[in-house]
């Protein structure tokens, strides 16, 4: 920060003095975004996603808790560009549960499209906009140049967009720049469940096919990385 | 000399509801709970007060819906007709100064100085009258046109007239008549006999007098001015001078506000979209350049099609601007999917609301900006409102509500713009049991099995592997339907978890959310 106010201050004095040349400022290296879970950021290139990535979620079932895995990352991204957009064509999102999970209502655009070809609409503005950091969609089947759309919008507004499918999606080629699949796995305590997500694909085919198993607790509000060792009680 | 005269409208929220024979109780949210803020003499014989909670003011007033009724508390049961029952209405305060202000701009025929009192629940109007006085016989001929004027509108008032609007405000609560005129420079001699609330101290300062046994302005100008504000306040010093006409007093009049419109006229009527756009175009670059120069920007715009009966097109952005571009584009969005059932013979485009357009560069360096895409964000919420409709572009908030369909609502942004910079938020845990999907209404689930205890074994062909719970919400009786519900958290076989609930009435199951 202090750097750029001392850049700043030179710019203007060169101005000042009637010597301003045009001048360039080098180009921040693109900074990554984290997905909120470390486990997940290690089988991503460079240890996260880029700005303007378009992230998809395969799920067999709803309700075996791809959100809460894409949630965390909202945060993270939140602290770049502060709205996080939810297009939400069922009327079904529920805001409340966002709040125990950390993220303010605050930063929340509820959109309420009435119907498919508006919530596509309104999804590539929000992609396409500076200011939205996060674009969550849930989608059953999509064509796929709205998705080739969509991320041509999300490069040019620097957000990433989150998108929900079933997992049937998988059989087919997209758009998305990092695909995870979510298998659900039986959880060994009550409050928690557990959960395989694997890299199904990620721009650079960077350890495709790699996963790691997950646990949520929802007394906590952590999501850990299950431990890789055998369980001995078993052996 | 300035002559001012101060018209107050006595109980003002009261005579702006009241209708003929009624009386009115306003009531308002206050400390402990709802409270009675005001009441009219006619509530007043039933023993209700200003201060009173709502619930006591309700228990003075008989069950029966009967015209009118005898007080038990009155003569030991001698029978004595009481007025109707009184309406219970919620206090308005904005209805109640748009009504003032009215009435303050229909009084612009007496004097073309009029304003309203600075007060958060205004009762009074001033006019400066200097040497309008002279149109309507007299000062007495001003004041009594003015008061007959107001009388036809239903409106009680009492109108004083002095050298200074302290002296005016004053003389026109707590003098005798209902006109009173204070000759030049006698405003010492008419106010000494008043009480010392006609200075408008305030209340702690009030007290404090009254408790010295000063009751009256004559006896607080007879207390050595130099010991005033070291022992009640500079406040007070401040106001005897604005009543005795001895400092001055800013008084911001009303005015009305010119209507900023422009007008296209078609020679024939016109159904061509393109031709509509470019006058539309036309149309906005000139009302731009009006507030341009006036350094205003466009809050909310309404664009009338004069010859067809098609509704007038709204554009309200959630903050004033100036761009073109953005509010060409707005307009497009509109238009496309209006449909003209006859040609249109002109186009009337009209500002409705104006405001402060942004700042360009609010600080010298970007980062001390905090929210780095206002604008960029303004204009996307405009875009999405004007084609998805308002309430479809929400911003929700909690509410302490234990009812799971009732712990949010949901605001539009444009009535609630979003905070510059993102608030911490306290991570409520309790809300981590809440599921991010929530059904619309509950549906009936479908058990194929239960076990001993009567919980679901076998939900939608799955088996439920885990069951936590249960979480009783007995809640919305005051809402008129009883809602007594056990809440599970039901783990399934395949993977899923859901959230359901047994009806503790019924005993039916329902689903009505999803752990996604």
């Amino acid at each position: 920060m202090e750097a750029q106010r001392a850049e700043t201050l030179r710019a203007l004095r060169r101005i000042c003095q009637g010597t301003a040349r045009q001048f360039t400022p080098q180009l921040e290296e693109r900074s990554r975004l984290s997905t909120g879970l470390p486990g997940l950021d290690a089988l991503l290139p460079d240890r996260g996603m880029e700005p303007g990535w378009i992230i998809e979620w395969l799920a067999p079932v709803e309700g075996c808790g791809a959100c809460v895995l894409a949630l965390q990352g909202v945060r993270a991204a939140l602290q770049r560009q502060p709205v996080w957009a939810v297009v939400d064509e069922t009327g079904e999102f529920h805001p409340p549960a966002v709040q125990g999970w950390g993220v303010s209502l605050d930063a929340l655009l509820w959109l309420r499209p009435s119907s498919v070809a508006e919530a596509a609409w309104a999804v590539e503005q929000c992609l396409r906009c500076p200011a939205i950091g996060v674009t969550w969609f849930q989608a059953e089947r999509l064509p796929d140049r709205v998705i080739q759309r969509w991320k041509i919008a999300a490069e040019t507004g620097g957000g990433v967009g989150v998108l929900f499918r079933p997992a049937k999606a998988a059989r087919h080629t997209s758009w998305a720049d990092v695909r995870w699949l979510v298998q659900p796995k039986p959880a060994r305590t009550t409050a928690g469940r557990r959960m395989r997500v694997e890299l199904l694909s990620c721009r650079g085919g960077y350890r495709t096919g790699d996963s790691v198993e997950l646990e949520i607790c929802d007394a906590t509000g952590d999501v850990r990385l299950v431990s890789a060792v055998a369980n001995t009680a078993s052996a | 000399m300035r002559r001012v005269m101060c018209v107050w409208c006595p109980l003002w929220p009261i005579q702006r509801l009241r209708s003929a024979g009624l009386g009115v109780v306003i009531f308002a949210e206050g400390r402990r709970g709802l409270q009675v803020t005001v009441c009219s003499p006619e509530a007043a014989q039933w023993g209700i007060r200003a201060g009173m909670p709502l619930g006591e003011a309700q228990s003075l007033l008989p069950v029966s819906s009967h015209k009118t009724s005898h007080s038990p508390r009155r003569n030991g049961g001698q029978q004595e007709k009481l007025p109707a029952l009184p309406v219970l209405k919620r206090a308005d305060p904005s209805a109640d100064r748009s009504r003032l202000l009215e009435l303050a701009l229909h009084c612009q025929i007496y004097s073309p100085l009029v304003g309203m009192e600075e007060a958060p629940s205004p009762e009074s109007l001033w006019l400066d009258i200097s040497g309008s006085e002279v149109l309507f016989g007299g000062e007495r001929g001003l004041a009594e046109k003015l008061q007959s004027d107001f009388a036809q509108q239903g409106i009680q008032v009492r109108v004083a007239i002095a050298d200074s609007w302290g002296a005016a405000w004053g003389i026109s609560h707590y003098g005798e008549a209902d006109i009173s005129l204070v000759p030049p420079g006698q405003q010492t001699n008419r106010l000494s006999p008043l009480p010392i609330a006609a200075l408008r101290i305030p209340q702690s300062v009030k007290q404090t007098l009254q408790s010295l046994d000063v009751m009256t302005i004559g006896q607080l100008l007879r207390i050595p001015r130099a010991s005033l504000p070291s022992r009640f306040g500079k406040e007070l010093v401040r106001r005897i001078d604005q009543a005795l006409g001895l400092a001055p007093e800013l008084l911001q009049p009303e005015r009305l506000a010119e209507p900023v419109f422009e007008e296209w006229l078609f020679e024939e009527p016109v159904s061509d979209r393109q031709s509509i756009d470019h006058a539309c175009k036309i149309l906005l670059e000139r009302l731009l350049t009006r507030l341009v120069a006036s350094r205003a920007g466009l809050r909310e715009l309404a664009c009338h099609w004069l010859g067809t009966a098609t509704e007038p097109t709204l554009l309200r952005l959630l903050r004033p601007t100036t761009e073109k571009r953005h509010l060409t584009e707005l307009l497009r969005l509109q238009n496309e999917r209006r449909v003209f059932l006859s040609g249109v013979q002109g186009i009337r485009m009209e500002v409705i609301e104006v405001g402060l357009p942004p700042l360009r560069q609010a600080t010298l360096f970007e980062d001390d900006a905090g929210d780095q895409h206002p604008q960029a964000l303004a204009e996307l919420v405009d875009r999405l409102s004007m084609r998805l409709g308002r309430q479809a572009v929400l911003r929700p908030r909690l509410v302490p509500d234990p009812q799971p369909e009732f712990a949010f609502e949901s605001v539009p942004w444009l009535d609630a713009p979003a905070s510059a910079k993102q608030e911490t938020v306290g991570i409520t845990s309790h809300l981590r049991c809440r599921p991010l999907r929530l059904l619309r209404s509950p549906q009936p689930l479908v058990v194929q099995q239960f076990s001993t205890e009567g919980l679901p074994t076998l939900v939608q062909r799955s088996t439920v592997i885990r069951t936590s719970g249960p979480e009783r919400i007995e809640v919305g009786w005051w809402r008129g339907l009883d809602v007594k519900r056990d809440y599970y958290r039901l783990s399934l076989a395949n993977g899923a978890i859901l959230w359901a609930f047994v009806d503790r009435d019924t005993g039916n199951w329902f689903l009505h959310g999803l752990f996604v």
